[in-house]
């Protein structure tokens, strides 16, 4: 990645408006943690998908494949399931 | 690379100078990655779990004989299947005392600091709260278990050729299957441990901190001013898995990357980010490192896992998807930049995230380019995850079917399986192993980006670039992520049955993604801290990502359908009917 637009140093002399400014969007993180996608999962139609993954304790987050057990265990049951069919198809012949 | 003028046109010399290769990031993370996938061999291979040989066969011939005998899964192939799965080299001591000492903060729901520090009083008094639910699960697995038997066999008085009993049979298997994931869960509750995470957090520290210092010297940055600016990124790393492990942002899918761009972003644009944390800004050194231990998670073995509808849908769908969004960014959109362009196309079409953290790498997209791509990925990812799958349900479609659908379209893998979860096992597992065909693909999207914008982008219009020039111009860090591929892949198929417990679940699983893991948060700490929200602002203007995300996405979720259909269902049915 190229490397332009270096950060913008405030050096540390942070003024009012910057401690305020970080105030703010930490509420705001808070406020989207907390109240906003609680609230939004509680919708009628949102709550029944919702309900099913905080159960089946999925972190939804993980972005690559190692990082879930469930993609081992899927593409074993899968790869095991195809070889089976395999087996039967030649036990037919 | 050197620039000279020419009468009209501007010529880039690029020149290949041996000290490159200790002086340049590219090269250190080559190195850096080599390294720790070699440590990782060392720590695993000669340490494989008791009698694995033994019970590999004896799983697989078990298989075998069950397949001969039963026209579907039975109780006993099951079985087999889970002893193979359960087998791996990470849960062996050496694993286990890695994984504690490499780990992220624990999930929390309404105090962070349980993310750090859980007392043994308060784990015990959770145990006991637990207790009744696993027992209960236990009960309820074990009756499961007895009726899926009782049914079997019936079924085996008939020789299999009772078609109501074969039927009856596999719903109870399958009931008995879904009791068993329960009950793990239920266990895992009942089985909570009190835990302090902050002296291996801080070790963690001062092992990442000597890995990267390793090159700094070499690299002309000041190993002292790198160290004293380290902690503070490490930190902002730490807060952001804090927060992506609250368990609705967990749900969400809103993970600890987004959350370590965004709280870089609010320390940068709001009070600054202080002068003695620019040194240890690296955000390239960690972000290449992380895509060479990467590379060797790619695994080309795994693309036949589900056969050729899997490599139909996954690898035919999304380069088409991905070639002809990048076109219509730039024939009909007109968006200005070409890297942020293929940024978006690549992690719309392909897996997210570390699609567009390997593609941004490749094509040398600015970081509030790669943050846009990340943040609408993250943003539409939370929407299908849910809209899709509740579809699905709502019309009936058949779960092979809508786990390819879900597996094809939907951004993180992450978020693949939770929406899968809604399927059912059978519509999990085929969601979850499409998008695994997926992510492999980026091994080869990103070899191929990076050809692509050294010979036909990074040039004047016109100019023939000569092969010398391409390897000039090539990220060098793509040949340590495209050989830990292909040696990984090769080693693991040579080790056939025992490659998956000893390299993909022990050196891959168990070591190297832990630290890619850390690798990666810390770069996106580090974009975060240097990122500047006018920057991103003037990208964003007239809504031309978000629109190019909609169409392509729009694209994806059509082609995927109708080639999950036609391979599943028309050309393939004997797949889908035995899955």
């Amino acid at each position: 990645m190229r490397r332009e637009n270096e950060s913008r140093d405030r050096g540390g002399s942070a003024t009012w408006r910057g401690w305020l400014g970080l105030g703010i969007g930490l509420t705001g993180i808070w406020l989207l943690t907390f109240v906003v996608l609680p609230g939004i999962a509680r919708l009628p139609l949102i709550k029944p998908v919702m309900e099913i993954i905080a159960e089946s304790g999925v972190n939804a987050g993980s972005y690559w494949y190692t990082q879930l057990d469930e993609t081992a265990d899927g593409s074993m049951y899968v790869r095991n399931t195809l070889d089976g069919i395999e087996r039967r198809r030649q036990i037919k012949q | 690379m050197a620039a000279q003028q020419g009468n009209e046109i501007v010529v880039d010399k690029g020149k290949w100078e041996w000290s490159e290769m200790w002086k340049k990031e590219d090269w250190w993370a080559i190195w850096l990655g080599a390294l720790i996938l070699i440590v990782g061999c060392v720590i695993f291979l000669p340490r494989p779990p008791a009698e694995m040989d033994a019970k590999l066969a004896k799983a697989e011939a078990a298989m075998a004989a069950e397949d001969a005998r039963a026209p579907f899964h039975t109780v006993e192939w099951h079985k087999a299947n889970d002893t193979i799965s359960g087998l791996k080299a990470l849960n062996e001591p050496h694993g286990k005392a890695i994984k504690k000492f490499f780990a992220t903060p624990s999930k929390w729901k309404d105090n962070p600091l349980e993310a750090l520090y859980l007392s043994e009083e308060e784990a015990a008094q959770r145990r006991d709260q637990a207790a009744p639910k696993y027992a209960a699960a236990q009960e309820k697995t074990g009756l499961a278990m007895a009726q899926a038997q009782e049914a079997q066999s019936a079924a085996v008085q008939a020789n299999f050729n009772n078609e109501q009993l074969n039927k009856e049979t596999t719903t109870a298997i399958s009931a008995w299957r879904s009791a068993k994931k329960s009950e793990g869960k239920a266990k895992d509750a009942a089985t909570v441990k009190g835990h302090n995470k902050l002296p291996y957090l801080f070790g963690t520290m001062i092992v990442l901190m000597l890995i990267f210092s390793i090159g700094t010297r070499f690299m002309g940055i000041s190993t002292g001013r790198f160290m004293a600016g380290f902690w503070f990124v490490f930190l902002l790393a730490v807060l952001a898995e804090v927060l992506g492990g609250q368990a609705t942002l967990r749900a969400y899918g809103v993970g600890p990357i987004i959350w370590a761009i965004v709280g870089g972003m609010l320390i940068s644009n709001t009070v600054g980010t202080p002068k003695f944390v620019q040194p240890a800004l690296l955000t390239e050194y960690y972000i290449k490192t992380g895509l060479v231990l990467l590379g060797a998670e790619i695994l080309f073995g795994k693309l036949v896992a589900i056969g050729i509808p899997g490599v139909f849908v996954a690898w035919v769908v999304t380069p088409t998807v991905l070639v002809l969004t990048y076109l219509f960014g730039q024939k009909v959109l007109k968006i200005e930049s070409k890297s942020l362009n293929m940024t978006i196309s690549a992690d719309m079409s392909v897996c997210g995230v570390s699609a567009a953290i390997a593609t941004a790498a490749a094509c040398r997209a600015k970081k509030e380019e790669l943050t846009i791509a990340i943040g609408l990925s993250m943003l539409f990812t939370a929407v299908m995850m849910i809209a899709l799958p509740s579809f699905i349900v709502a019309v009936g479609m058949h779960p092979v079917l809508g786990g390819a659908w879900i597996g094809g379209t939907i951004d993180a893998t992450g978020a693949v399986v939770a929406a899968g979860a809604f399927l059912g096992e059978t519509g999990m597992f085929v969601a979850a192993t499409i998008k695994m065909i997926q992510n492999i693909l980026i091994g080869v999207i990103a070899f191929g980006v990076a050809i692509f914008w050294c010979a036909k982008v990074d040039c004047v219009a016109g100019q023939r670039v000569s092969k010398m020039e391409i390897w000039y111009r090539f990220p060098k860090f793509v040949l340590g992520f495209m050989a830990a591929s292909v040696i990984f892949s090769l080693a693991i198929s040579a080790m056939g049955s025992a490659g998956g417990v000893m390299i993909d679940q022990g050196v891959l699983r168990g070591f190297s993604k832990l630290l890619r893991g850390w690798f990666f948060i810390l770069a996106f700490a580090s974009i975060g801290l240097s990122s500047d929200f006018r920057e991103m602002a003037h990208h964003f203007k007239g809504g031309k990502p978000a629109i190019l995300y909609v169409c392509g996405q729009s694209l994806n979720i059509i082609l995927t359908l109708v080639a999950a259909y036609v391979m599943f269902f028309l050309v393939f049915p004997e797949i889908t009917a035995g899955l």
